[in-house]
């Protein structure tokens, strides 16, 4: 007894209003149970027969237990449970008969139609009591229960949604191989949807290559998160022809900001010279990266010498880089962990010299060759890390699809005319195309042709400072003090000019707007173009080939006013 | 605005530039060149790595290397040229006397 009053107070401090529906057509049944329950404390609602019942528990949502008799007119209790039970979904009432009946076949029908319990007739107080306090306790623990799977599945729907954007957001800005290059064969099994290792193939500048293979720690999400800033420090890095050093140190140190300190990234960061004969290295906590004999073989192993990316300060990073010289046809191959620690049915490692088993013999792509013999060591198992490889045949690099520099420029919208007018103060200085260059620098279109830009104004630039204006002659550089000489005396008589000037306008034409007229004029007397440099200088010359490289350069070049203007139109397309 | 020069252990002398090689750079790089202590070097490297801007007289320049070192090195190469520069090594027929990488 002192039990029960215990489990009744525990049931009632955590189910204040329990309410309790009482169903039977005698009221003499219904008032008997009703003392009973307000005894205890439970308050009670009462219905003469089934349809009665069905109607209070839709309205009503505080019930939650009902007392069903079996017999009733209108609606008998079967009926009435049958109807609660499919229509009540969003809370679970647990119904208990109360009836005099004992044969088998109504018990049965009774919890065929729904029923959860029985109490006989007539009512022991203590049964009844213990047995609503057993529902309350399962009507609690389904509402909890309830309650979490709605913070579940409202969690689940979040994170959905979220991988969702994160997963677009890494297709975009991640699965980058910015080159096709014919050198580079890859393979990446990622072991869930997000990926913890990285490859990132570009093209140098100068036709080279760089690879960058590296693995988080982890994988999932959490990992893959690091991969973004990596791929971004990566790509605007790479354009520029930074050296792996530089590249491996931005990485580093972007990386100690960004991550907790217990994540890192093991990478392997290359660069291949265009001819694929030279190798630049940073390796840190990798496995070993193997160069393999053209006809197969590992004939030399490139050990991490570095810790990896994200562990060390700015002041404790080594960025040192060592270079390796490969004969042509030499082929180097790169993996991740996920490569040797592929475990068979009885738990052991593929392990490296399994690995470079698979290398010993020549086959047309090593990427292949090791992944049919991981899954076959692995006999169906399930993968348990990322795993990704990629090799590159050290021969001159071929790009069948470079996305070309100027893929992501638009054309001009308008056409536009910039004026400069140089007098003798301005003339001095000694970055007078430098600085013009920099104005264009912003224009979209004009950008990926600066560099060539820069050396075509310059030699129009030149020949109307140094001839038109100083008055200087070409023939004194054909040996090397003379050369110097020129510049001196380019200098000298620079300092000692007090008047004339250049004027230089560049302007967009074309029906297109695709092509940049460049004028350059000089307040001078304007010179021969003929007398002054003769056609193409002789390959051992160190003069005459500004105006040989105008000419290659630009599409058109026009001389007028005797010498002192000159006209070149170069296309931007 | 640095030019800076260093010899490495094969005996090749690497001389990297900076972002702009022109007529400014005139005296710098012949002083690189000319101040190796060696009689005889296997190669010269020239890195154009940072360089993005050039003009006929650094041409000029790479020529006169050759005609101070003739007879006493026999290599010489230009590596990490940016594909714009190439074009202009290209245009020149400057990959006759020196191997562009």
């Amino acid at each position: 007894m002192i039990q029960d009053d215990q489990e009744h107070k525990a049931a009632e401090t955590d189910e204040q209003l329990l309410k309790v529906l009482i169903v039977d057509d005698h009221q003499y049944n219904r008032d008997l149970l009703a003392f009973i329950l307000e005894d205890h404390g439970y308050t009670q609602v009462q219905a003469g027969d089934g349809e009665q019942a069905v109607e209070m528990l839709q309205t009503d949502k505080d019930i939650g237990v009902v007392l069903m008799d079996v017999n009733m007119p209108v609606m008998d209790g079967r009926e009435a449970t049958r109807i609660i039970k499919n229509t009540v979904k969003d809370r679970f009432i647990p119904i208990v008969f109360v009836t005099a009946l004992d044969d088998d076949e109504t018990l049965s029908q009774c919890l065929q139609a729904g029923g959860d319990d029985f109490v006989p007739k007539p009512v022991n107080e203590n049964v009844l009591l213990a047995k609503l306090a057993a529902h309350r306790r399962t009507a609690g623990l389904y509402r909890q229960l309830q309650e979490i799977n709605q913070t579940l599945s409202y969690h689940q729907r979040l994170m959905e949604r979220e991988h969702a954007i994160v997963d677009h957001v890494f297709k975009k800005g991640m699965t980058r191989v910015d080159s096709e290059c014919e050198n580079v064969n890859f393979h990446i099994s990622p072991m869930s949807m997000f990926n913890g290792d990285v490859l990132l193939v570009a093209p140098s500048p100068s036709g080279g290559l760089y690879v960058l293979l590296g693995d988080f720690t982890g994988h999932g999400l959490s990992a893959a998160i690091g991969s973004l800033p990596v791929s971004d420090i990566f790509y605007a890095m790479t354009a520029k022809q930074t050296s792996v050093a530089e590249l491996a140190a931005e990485i580093n140190h972007k990386l100690q900001d960004l991550l907790p300190s217990n994540m890192f990234f093991c990478a392997a960061i290359l660069e291949f010279s265009s001819g694929g004969d030279r190798l630049s290295y940073w390796v840190g906590g990798m496995n070993d990266l193997l160069l393999v004999a053209a006809d197969g073989g590992v004939v030399r192993r490139l050990e991490a010498q570095h810790m990896p990316l994200g562990v060390l300060t700015e002041d404790e990073f080594e960025s040192n880089t060592e270079t390796v010289t490969p004969p042509p046809g030499t082929r180097l191959f790169a993996y991740t962990d996920g490569v040797i620690e592929s475990q068979n049915e009885k738990g052991e490692l593929f392990g490296e010299e399994r690995l470079e088993e698979v290398l010993t013999a020549p086959c047309d792509s090593m990427v292949e060759a090791v992944s049919r013999a991981v899954y076959d060591y692995r006999k169906g198992g399930e993968q348990t890390d990322d795993m990704s490889m990629v090799e590159v045949l050290c021969a001159p690099i071929v790009h069948t699809q470079t996305i070309p520099l100027s893929a992501n420029t638009t054309a001009l919208s308008m056409p536009w005319e910039l004026k400069f007018r140089l007098g003798a103060t301005e003339l001095r200085r000694d970055d007078v195309v430098a600085s013009l260059i920099s104005q264009l620098g912003g224009v979209a279109a004009i950008k990926p042709h600066l560099d060539i830009l820069f050396t075509l104004i310059s030699e129009l630039f030149s020949n109307a400072l140094e001839h038109g204006l100083l008055g200087l002659d070409s023939s004194l550089k054909s040996d090397p003090d003379g050369f110097q000489q020129y510049y001196q005396s380019r200098k000298r008589r620079l300092e000692q000019l007090s008047e004339g000037s250049i004027d230089i306008t560049l302007r967009v034409i074309g029906a297109a707007l695709n092509k940049l007229e460049i004028v350059v004029s000089d307040s001078g007397e304007g010179f021969d173009v003929s007398s002054t440099e003769k056609g193409l200088a002789h390959i051992d010359d160190s003069f005459g080939r500004g105006i040989s490289l105008i000419g290659s350069l630009a599409e058109s070049v026009e001389y007028s006013n005797g010498g002192s203007t000159v006209t070149a139109r170069y296309r931007l397309d | 605005m640095t030019i800076t020069t260093s010899t490495s252990a094969d005996g090749s002398v690497e001389i990297s530039l900076a972002e702009t090689f022109d007529f400014n750079c005139v005296e710098d790089f012949r002083k690189a060149y000319e101040s190796v202590a060696e009689e005889s070097v296997k190669a010269f490297v020239i890195d154009f790595r940072s360089t993005h801007y050039m003009d006929s007289s650094a041409l000029g320049m790479l020529i006169n290397m050759q005609k101070y070192w003739e007879g006493r090195c026999s290599q010489y190469r230009i590596i990490n040229a940016n594909q714009q520069l190439k074009k202009i090594f290209a245009i020149s027929r400057f990959d006759k006397k020196f191997t562009i990488e």
